[in-house]
């Protein structure tokens, strides 16, 4: 089984699933790869004033071509928890996809704090509790403090590198897996 | 004609001795003393001595004879020794009687065997059960249950071995109808292959019966002129009337339009699927073309979906099944495109769909929905090659759904 992949026009990923019957792969990617397409979003430096008073910086032009390859559904990651940081790594012979590991940091970083939101949030009210009924609250002094050190080991991580790694690799060095 | 006696048993005296030049007088069954021919050949072209003399082993010659025969057996010397009557052939059996297996059936017999009913194919068929034969011998006779009232059905002269022609007469009219088949099928309706294209559908066609069309876009087919159905139809009168079918083999328009002298009554579009219509002659120059579809009405092809597809959106995404669905685009958690193999006509369709999570943990709560996008955000017009769509929790996130189901309706 195959899977058709291209970088879109966001620089992700997108992966084309054929539907069982499907066996010309090349014929599938003619229907569904998008034709090259105009994107505005290169900085030009320039900046204008748009109707409501705003500043903005005029972008130019780019024609994004949308190449892609068929390759063996073994090479797609099972992993799926990096997906919307997944990219196409061509710097080998094999179609490959990996992952940047500045973006895999900042990615999970940004999922650490938002769980660490909601259990601030329960902890708020158990010291409101704690207030009311005059209770002890070294307890709970430290799980607040271990739940605000819950990126640091993360953020510590010398994950620097700005290059695509293998989506298996980061996950385990972030704790994903 | 069948044969009479058998050539290879031999024929003995009351010693046990075969009855070397013994006599065999054949006379008509019943009587002693009018003969009645026999003779050597199934053709019955070589007319046998009468008596017949047996050779010196006690053999008896070939002896063929059609009918019932009072037969008896003498000595060399004219001692009888002997008398049998009836003796016959199968033209003596009634019309579809058991098979037996000692009689020798000549072609055309009729017999019954394991509950069905065989005609013979040979003469001098014998100890050839039907039933386990391989057609060499029997073939099994098929009823043909033909029920009229006011029409009778009688094959016409112009009948030929691979052809069949019918035509029913009506009291006071001239009305006709003929089917032909080919290679032995035996076929009322003939069915013309229309292009994909606007066409005339001739008097001649229409009679015949039955078309089929696969059409890429709506078509319209024209009907022949009334003067020209009732002139195909040889002198049709008042009230006859026939039918004839579209086959409509795609999702596109097929409409039934009037010519001079054709009036139409009722629905004349079909569309994926197929309608019967009755041509009925009205006079000398107009007929009426009616929808005659009997029972519930007909699916509407904007009932059915026109593309739906099951896939699991974790680990490996994969699709399950899928109809008119080419593939699925994964662009991200929950970012799905769903592409047609046929493009929707319009981009008016409904989306309809439902996800299911893969997991109770994690941010939201377990409700999960489907929320479908135009070509590029959600304000934008659907796209006729693709949809696409996001699974998400009831906190608006975005999830990968282990089973997510897209259907759509439309055009």
């Amino acid at each position: 089984m195959k899977r058709i992949i291209y970088k879109n026009e966001n620089g992700k990923i997108s992966i084309v699933v054929p539907s069982p019957h499907i066996t010309d792969y090349e014929e599938l990617a003619k229907s569904t790869v998008p034709s090259p397409k105009t994107i505005w979003d290169v900085p030009t430096g320039t900046f204008d004033i748009d109707e409501n008073g705003d500043q903005f910086e005029v972008m130019a032009s780019r024609v994004h071509v949308f190449d892609f390859e068929i390759v063996d559904v073994s090479t797609i990651p099972e992993d799926r928890s990096l997906r919307n940081i997944w990219q196409h790594d061509t710097t080998t012979s094999l179609a490959k996809i990996g992952v940047n590991m500045i973006e895999a940091k900042d990615l999970i970083l940004s999922e650490v704090r938002a769980k660490r939101d909601i259990a601030l949030k329960v902890l708020d009210k158990k010291y409101a509790i704690a207030s009311r009924t005059g209770a002890e609250t070294s307890v709970l002094d430290k799980e607040r403090a271990k739940l605000l050190d819950a990126t640091e080991a993360l953020k510590a991580l010398d994950l620097n590198t700005d290059g695509i790694v293998a989506v298996e690799e980061v996950s385990k060095m972030l704790g994903v897996k | 004609m069948s044969r009479l006696i058998d050539s290879f048993e031999q024929i003995l005296d009351g010693s046990g001795d075969p009855l070397a030049l013994g006599l065999l007088d054949f006379f008509v069954s019943g009587s002693s003393s009018t003969r009645k021919k026999t003779y050597a050949d199934a053709a019955e072209t070589i007319e046998n001595t009468n008596p017949v003399v047996v050779g010196g082993d006690g053999r008896c010659p070939n002896v063929f004879g059609t009918g019932t025969y009072n037969v008896i057996l003498r000595t060399s010397a004219g001692v009888q020794l002997l008398a049998r009557d009836p003796v016959g052939g199968s033209d003596s059996l009634t019309f579809g009687a058991d098979w037996v297996a000692s009689t020798s059936y000549s072609a055309t017999d009729q017999v019954r065997d394991d509950g069905n009913y065989w005609q013979s194919v040979t003469n001098l068929n014998q100890g050839n059960q039907p039933s386990l034969n391989d057609g060499s011998n029997w073939l099994k006779t098929d009823f043909l249950n033909i029920t009229v009232n006011t029409l009778a059905i009688a094959a016409l002269s112009t009948a030929t071995t691979n052809s069949l022609a019918l035509k029913y007469d009506k009291t006071g009219g001239a009305l006709s109808g003929q089917a032909t088949s080919t290679a032995g099928d035996f076929n009322i309706v003939t069915n013309t292959a229309l292009s994909n294209a606007a066409a005339t559908l001739t008097a001649a066609q229409l009679i015949g019966g039955e078309f089929t069309i696969t059409p890429t876009v709506a078509r319209i087919q024209t009907l022949d002129t009334a003067a020209n159905i009732i002139s195909a139809l040889a002198g049709s009168v008042t009230g006859s009337n026939f039918t004839f079918t579209i086959v409509n083999l795609a999702a596109f328009d097929v409409t039934i339009a009037t010519a001079a002298g054709v009036t139409l009554v009722g629905n004349m579009v079909v569309n994926n699927g197929s309608a019967t219509f009755r041509v009925r002659c009205l006079n000398s120059s107009t007929v009426s073309v009616t929808r005659v579809e009997s029972g519930s009405a007909p699916v509407d092809n904007l009932q059915l979906a026109k593309a739906w597809v099951n896939f699991n959106g974790t680990g490996t995404v994969a699709i399950r099944s899928a109809f008119n669905v080419s593939s699925i685009t994964d662009n991200g958690v929950g970012d799905y495109r769903v592409n047609f193999t046929t493009a929707m006509a319009d981009v008016n369709y409904s989306v309809s769909g439902s996800a299911m999570r893969a997991s109770s943990s994690g941010s939201g709560s377990a409700g999960s929905y489907i929320t479908p996008q135009g070509s590029s955000t959600y304000s934008d017009s659907f796209n006729v090659s693709f949809v696409k769509i996001f699974s998400k929790l009831d906190n608006a996130a975005q999830d990968d759904a282990i089973s997510v189901s897209i259907q759509i309706f439309g055009n």
